[in-house]
C-alpha cells in the first residue's frame, strides 16, 4: 500500500513546493549552483594530475636506477658475481634523498640498501601518514570536504567488490620479492605496496645489473608517495574553497536577485490582482512607478493600462447618459404626440401630430444607427486593414456622386496618398460635405479643397452658413452636440453624430480635424492627415 | 390678468412636436398660446408683452432656459414658469439653482399633468393677488405649519416659505397625516398624479429641498423625518 503510494506523494509535495518557491528564484538559485558547481570540474582534473605525478616520479626512480646499475655493471668483470662491498661503497656515496635503493645479487639476496648505508647509518623513515600534510588536513575546510567526500565513496563502495588491502609489512617470499626476479631475469620489474602504517604508497622499479653477457644481480628503487599526497591535499583544500566561496557568493547574488526582481513582481501581482477582484479603485497606484529600471517601467506601463481603463469607463458612463438623453426627446416627441392624438377628435389634428410621431420614429431610427456607428468605430478601425488611399480621387468621385455641382478646387491633379480605409474617409469626406451643404443657402456656395502642407494632406470644407462661434468650436465635435441657430426643424434630421464620427475616425489614423472662420463669412473645417512619402 | 379673458401662456420648446402638442392642449383648455422655438425669439416677443405663464425648456438655442428665467425674473417676481427637462441630472441641478421656477416636470411628461400644473399654477396666481370670498377654505395647519390649498401657499409660524407646486404637494400630502409614513409611491402618487416616468430619486431631492427651504425660515426646523427603508413622516 504505502508503497505504491510514494510517486503520488512525491508528486504532491514537488507540486506544493512549485507553488511556493518562486519559480524565477528557483531558476535563478539552479543557474548560479551551476556556476559555482564548475570548479567540480577541477577535482576530476585532480585525478589526471595524479597520475601524472606518479608517472614522473616512477620516471626518475628508473633513472636512478639506471645509474646505479650502470655504476655497479663497469666494475665487475662480465659474468663474474656482483662486488657486494663496492655497491656498498656506491650506494654509501649515493646522496640519500626519499628514494631508497637496495642491490641484490643474482640469488635475489639483498647485498646493499641505501638506508642502512647512510652516513648516519640508520635509514631515514619516511614520515608517517599523520605527519604528511598535517596543517593541511587539520583546517577545517578539509574535515568537511573529507567527510563529504567519505559520504560519497561510502556510496560508491556499496555498488563496488570490497577490495581487501594487505597491511603492514609484506612478507619477503623465500625466492625473493617479484620484482626483484623479474629484474635477475633481464627484465623490467615493477611493484607497488602499501607503505606500512601508511595511507601512501610504496612504489618500487627494479633493473638488471650486467650486460650483454649476462646478469650479475638486480637494482631496486622504492620511493613512497606521501609527496604526492602531499601536493593533492594541499590542491584539494584550494579547490574545495573555491567551490565554497563561489557557493556562498552564488546564494548572496540569488538572494539579491531575487529581492529585486521577484520581489516587486509579487507586488505588481498582488496589486494588480486586487484591481482584478475590485479591491482598490481605477486608477491604481502601482508599487515601484518611482523605480527607474524594468520593474519601475512594467508598473508605469500598469498604472497607464488602469488610467487608460478609467478613462474608457468615464467615457462610457458618459456616452451611455449621452445616449439616455439623446433617446428621451423623440420619445418624449412622440409621447406627446400621442397624448394629443388621444384627446383630439379632429381628425386633421390627429393626422398631424401622428405625422409627426412618425418623424420622431424616424429620428429615433437613425440616432440609432449613430449611436451604433460610433460605438463600434474604434474597436472597428483598429481591425480594418489600412491601403494606401489616394485622397484626390476619393473626394473628386464622392463630389461627382453626391454633389455634382461642387467643384473639387486641388493644388494639382497629383494623388496625395495617405494610409486608411477608403470607406472610412469616404464617411468623413461625406460627413464633412452633407454638413456644409445643409448649412448654406445655397449649396453651390460650398468650396471643398484638397492640397499638400510639408508632411499631411489637407482637405477643408467651407460654407457659407451662419459659421461657428468659437465658444462651440471644440464642442461641434462632441457626439449630440447640434449648433444649429434659427433652424428649429434641421435638428430633427441631424443627430448631432456626424461630426463626432469624422473626428473619431481622422483621430483613428493619426490626423487633426478643427474649424474655424471663413474669409467673408461660414465655417471652414479642416482634416489633416499624414502623408504618405 | 382681467377677469375672464383666457390667460395667454408662452411656451418656449425647441422640439417642434412637443412645441406644437402643449400648443395645441393649451388651446383646448381654453388658454390664449404663444410658441416659440428658441430662447432669443422668445426674449423679444416677451420684451414686447409678458405672457400669465411660461413653459420652458432647458436646453434652447441662442439663450438656453435657465438664461430665459433668470432673466424674466428680473422683470417680474410673480409671473409663474414651468421648467420642462429631458435630463434628470439636468433636473436635481435646476433645482439646486433656486432660480424662482414654480414647477418642473422631466420628459416625458403626461400632457394631463402639464395642463394641471399650467390650472394650478395660474389659479395660484389669480389668488395670489385678490381675495376670494365665498370661495372653500382649504386651509390646513399642524403646529406652526399652515398650508393653503387653494393659493399653494405655505407660511411656518407665519413666516412664507416658497414652495413649488411640487414641493407643495408633497408636503400637503404629508402633512394631512400627521405622524404617519408615506411611501415615496403615495407620496409620487400626490406630487404627480398622472406621472410617466418619474424616479424615487426625485421625490427624494424633493423633500431635501423642502426641508432646507423651511430650516431657511427656521433653523430648529426638524418636523419632516426619512423613515429608511419606508418613506417620509410629518411629526405634528
Amino acid at each position: 500500500m504505502t508503497k505504491a503510494r510514494w510517486p503520488l506523494r512525491a508528486w504532491r509535495v514537488l507540486r506544493y513546493w512549485r507553488g511556493r518557491i518562486s519559480r524565477i528564484g528557483l531558476r535563478l538559485l539552479l543557474f548560479n549552483v551551476l556556476a559555482a558547481i564548475m570548479p567540480v570540474a577541477g577535482i576530476l582534473y585532480l585525478d589526471v594530475y595524479e597520475q601524472e605525478l606518479l608517472l614522473a616520479q616512477e620516471r626518475g626512480m628508473v633513472q636512478q636506477a639506471r645509474i646505479v646499475a650502470a655504476a655497479l655493471a663497469t666494475a665487475p668483470v662480465a659474468g663474474a658475481a656482483l662486488d657486494a662491498d663496492a655497491a656498498r661503497r656506491l650506494l654509501a656515496r649515493v646522496t640519500p634523498g626519499d628514494a631508497r635503493i637496495r642491490v641484490y645479487d643474482v640469488n635475489a639476496t639483498l647485498v646493499a640498501d641505501s638506508a642502512r648505508l647512510s652516513p648516519r647509518g640508520e635509514a631515514t623513515p619516511a614520515p608517517s601518514y599523520d605527519q604528511v600534510g598535517v596543517g593541511t588536513r587539520d583546517e577545517w575546510l578539509y574535515r568537511l570536504g573529507s567527510w563529504l567526500a567519505q559520504w560519497r565513496r561510502r556510496a560508491a563502495d556499496l555498488l563496488r567488490p570490497r577490495m581487501t588491502v594487505p597491511d603492514g609489512a609484506v612478507p619477503v617470499p623465500a625466492s625473493g620479492l617479484p620484482e626483484v626476479r623479474t629484474a635477475l631475469g633481464g627484465r623490467f620489474g615493477a611493484a607497488t605496496r602499501p607503505t606500512p602504517g601508511q595511507r601512501s604508497l610504496t612504489l618500487t622499479v627494479a633493473l638488471p645489473v650486467g650486460d650483454a653477457t649476462g646478469v650479475a644481480g638486480a637494482v631496486t628503487v622504492s620511493q613512497s608517495t606521501y609527496r604526492i599526497l602531499q601536493a593533492l591535499y594541499t590542491i584539494r583544500l584550494r579547490i574545495f574553497r573555491i567551490i565554497v566561496a563561489t557557493l556562498a557568493l552564488s546564494a548572496a547574488i540569488s538572494g539579491l536577485l531575487g529581492v529585486t526582481i521577484v520581489v516587486p513582481i509579487r507586488r505588481l501581482r498582488r496589486a494588480a490582482l486586487s484591481l482584478a477582484r475590485g479591491e482598490r479603485r481605477v486608477p491604481t497606484h502601482f508599487p515601484g512607478v518611482d523605480r527607474r529600471d524594468e520593474m519601475g517601467d512594467l508598473a508605469r506601463a500598469l498604472e497607464e493600462v488602469t488610467r487608460r481603463l478609467q478613462a474608457h469607463v468615464t467615457l462610457l458612463e458618459s456616452f451611455a447618459g449621452d445616449v439616455a438623453h439623446e433617446f428621451r426627446n423623440p420619445l418624449a416627441s412622440i409621447r406627446t404626440a400621442l397624448d394629443v392624438v388621444q384627446d383630439t377628435a379632429d381628425p386633421l389634428e390627429r393626422e398631424r401630430f401622428l405625422q409627426m410621431a412618425r418623424r420622431d420614429i424616424d429620428r429615433l431610427d437613425r440616432l440609432v444607427v449613430g449611436v451604433r456607428d460610433l460605438a463600434r468605430i474604434d474597436s472597428a478601425i483598429e481591425r480594418e486593414d489600412l491601403e494606401w488611399v489616394d485622397l484626390t480621387a476619393l473626394v473628386s468621385g464622392l463630389l461627382a456622386h453626391r454633389h455634382p455641382t461642387l467643384p473639387l478646387a486641388s493644388t494639382s491633379a497629383a494623388p496625395i496618398h495617405v494610409r486608411a480605409q477608403p470607406d472610412r474617409l469616404l464617411q468623413v469626406a461625406e460627413n464633412l460635405v452633407d454638413n456644409a451643404v445643409s448649412f448654406s443657402p445655397q449649396p453651390e456656395s460650398v468650396v471643398v479643397r484638397l492640397r499638400k502642407d510639408g508632411d499631411a494632406a489637407v482637405l477643408t470644407v467651407e460654407d457659407r452658413g451662419p459659421g461657428i462661434p468659437p465658444a462651440h468650436r471644440e464642442r461641434v465635435f462632441e457626439r449630440f452636440f447640434s449648433y444649429r441657430p434659427g433652424s428649429a426643424t434641421a435638428r430633427h434630421e441631424h443627430a448631432g453624430l456626424g461630426l463626432a464620427i469624422a473626428r473619431a475616425i481622422v483621430e483613428a489614423y493619426g490626423g487633426v480635424i478643427t474649424v474655424g472662420d471663413r474669409d467673408g463669412g461660414g465655417a471652414k473645417f479642416e482634416v489633416r492627415l499624414p502623408l504618405v512619402r | 390678468m382681467a377677469e375672464g379673458v383666457p390667460a395667454l401662456v408662452a411656451v418656449v420648446e425647441d422640439e417642434e412636436t412637443i412645441r406644437e402638442a402643449i400648443g395645441v392642449s393649451l388651446r383646448r383648455d381654453g388658454h390664449r398660446v404663444e410658441l416659440h422655438h428658441d430662447g432669443a425669439a422668445a426674449w423679444r416677443a416677451f420684451d414686447a408683452a409678458l405672457p400669465d405663464l411660461v413653459v420652458l425648456d432647458i436646453g434652447l438655442p441662442l439663450i438656453d432656459g435657465l438664461e430665459l428665467c433668470r432673466r424674466l425674473r428680473t422683470r417680474t417676481e410673480t409671473l409663474p414658469i414651468i421648467f420642462v427637462t429631458s435630463r434628470e441630472e439636468e433636473f436635481d441641478r435646476v433645482l439646486g439653482l433656486e432660480i424662482g421656477a414654480d414647477d418642473y416636470l422631466c420628459k416625458p411628461f403626461s400632457m394631463r399633468e402639464l395642463m394641471a400644473r399650467v390650472k394650478v399654477l395660474l389659479r395660484r396666481a389669480a389668488h395670489a393677488t385678490r381675495d376670494v370670498a365665498g370661495e372653500p377654505d382649504e386651509r390646513v395647519t399642524v403646529g406652526s405649519l399652515t398650508l393653503d390649498g387653494l393659493r399653494l401657499t405655505a407660511t411656518w409660524r407665519d413666516q412664507p416659505v416658497a414652495l413649488t407646486v411640487t414641493e407643495f404637494l408633497l408636503l400637503q400630502a404629508l402633512v394631512r397625516r400627521p405622524g404617519i409614513v408615506r411611501t415615496r409611491d403615495q407620496l409620487m402618487d400626490a406630487a404627480y398624479p398622472d406621472r410617466v416616468s418619474v424616479s424615487d430619486r426625485t421625490i427624494d431631492s424633493h423633500v431635501k429641498r423642502i426641508r432646507r427651504k423651511l430650516t431657511t425660515v427656521d433653523p430648529g426646523f426638524d418636523a419632516l423625518e426619512a423613515v429608511y427603508g419606508a418613506g417620509y413622516r410629518y411629526r405634528g
